[in-house]
């Protein structure tokens, strides 16, 4: 009976899988993403307050396109330093806390290469798209803020691994670079590296 | 079915994107924000002498309040004055002709506001209501209402040894505004003594010798 019960689901697992990454097929994915900003001035710390949602419809067993949208807050506090104008002669005197907020929307096309284990389909793909910015500097009651658009790149790696027909767990990492600019905080693009962990649904 | 999912979708991704994380201002301190502007032009040793008035100019929510002239105000003055001794500059009394004269001012407001959140900014974790010291519970719809005093000092440092006779113009060589919020008196005192003490020190070339 046991035997019986274990080839039951082994068999079943297969055909579940199957059946997830079918041509014509779909699925929702929603994840908790963590992000940890690289070569930015503004600030360094590592975002843990970030999501992501997307769509994704294979137009082959092992191509999909679809659509994805992020977001992540990163927020830092400084301790009291004066900042000094390039040769203006000002200077401003303040602790405060920096926050940059991102929301990219990338058009997304992943390939997911043939592997043995029907359980696990691994992906490489790529987004690209346009991010939404905002960068934010509060200090006493005061607050500084400037937001703005750009282009995003988004190559990523990871896997689905199926635990029911319908239901897989997402994993995935990430290297995200955007043309958002702010040259008052001394920032040419926006980039970092991350991970996302969540669930895939078939639609 | 396929209906159903698209809307989904389609409410999570606007529902997802007004999620801003209020960060943490708990490590953000009272200290006023000092601001500083001085003319690299000039050359601070070519003056030695300078005035500053024992009453500082005001500007409130009273329409009465237009001089402050007491024991807290005496407390800034002072502070100028040993900053300026500090830097080899002499007072003097207005009539014996001062190479610099110093203007102070103080603004003093209360400003109330209400806001309204929205529903995802509402939730418990992403908006701290104890940041301001003070607040209404919030209640459906929403609603926040806030109460916050706020207080600047500026200091302004006039040129009246080369004053321009042709257009009647006054120079102004270095300036210095700092403000914040204010709480108990005596702290909003010990902020802008501090704070003035902060403008001199940012202002290395602000000396006679």
């Amino acid at each position: 009976m046991k035997k019986f019960i274990i080839l039951t689901t082994i068999i079943c697992l297969g055909s579940f899988a199957t059946t997830y990454a079918q041509k014509g097929s779909s699925f929702f994915g929603l994840s908790w993403e963590v992000a940890k900003p690289s070569n930015n001035p503004y600030l360094s710390k590592t975002s843990w307050a970030g999501g992501r949602i997307e769509y994704r419809h294979m137009i082959k067993s092992t191509l999909s396109l679809g659509i994805g949208m992020s977001w992540n807050s990163f927020d830092e506090y400084v301790g009291s330093k004066t900042y000094t104008g390039n040769n203006t002669g000002s200077a401003v005197t303040t602790d405060m806390v920096r926050q940059i907020y991102t929301l990219p929307i990338t058009a997304l096309i992943h390939y997911y290469p043939h592997t043995n284990n029907k359980n696990i389909k691994p992906y490489v793909g790529i987004g690209l798209g346009a991010q939404y910015a905002e960068q934010n500097s509060y200090f006493n009651i005061y607050q500084v803020s400037n937001n703005t658009w750009g282009f995003v790149m988004r190559p990523e790696v990871g896997a689905n691994f199926m635990i029911a027909s319908e239901l897989s767990i997402m994993a995935g990492i990430h290297y995200q670079w955007a043309s958002n600019k702010n040259e008052g905080l001394g920032m040419n693009s926006l980039s970092q590296f991350g991970f996302n962990l969540g669930l895939g649904w078939k639609l | 079915m396929r209906a159903i999912s698209f809307i989904l979708v389609i409410a999570t991704l606007f529902t997802v994107s007004s999620c801003t994380k209020s960060p943490d201002f708990t490590q953000l301190s009272s200290n006023f924000v000092v601001a500083t502007n001085i003319d690299q032009k000039v050359s601070f040793t070519n003056y030695k002498t300078y005035y500053v008035s024992d009453s500082i100019a005001t500007i409130s929510n009273s329409n009465t309040d237009t001089i402050w002239n007491d024991a807290n105000s005496k407390k800034l003055v002072d502070a100028v004055k040993q900053n300026m001794a500090a830097r080899g500059f002499t007072f003097v009394p207005k009539g014996a002709k001062p190479d610099l004269g110093l203007n102070m001012a103080a603004v003093k407001v209360l400003n109330i506001g209400v806001a309204y959140p929205g529903w995802g900014w509402g939730y418990p974790g992403y908006w701290d209501p104890w940041y301001w010291g003070w607040y209404y519970p919030y209640y459906y719809p929403w609603t926040i209402t806030y109460a916050v005093t706020t207080g600047s000092v500026g200091i302004d440092m006039i040129d009246l040894k080369n004053v321009n006779n042709s257009n009647q113009k006054l120079s102004a060589v270095w300036s210095a505004l700092m403000g914040g919020a204010l709480g108990v008196a005596a702290n909003d005192i010990d902020n802008a003594v501090k704070s003035i003490n902060q403008a001199f020190v940012q202002s290395p070339t602000l000396k006679t010798n």
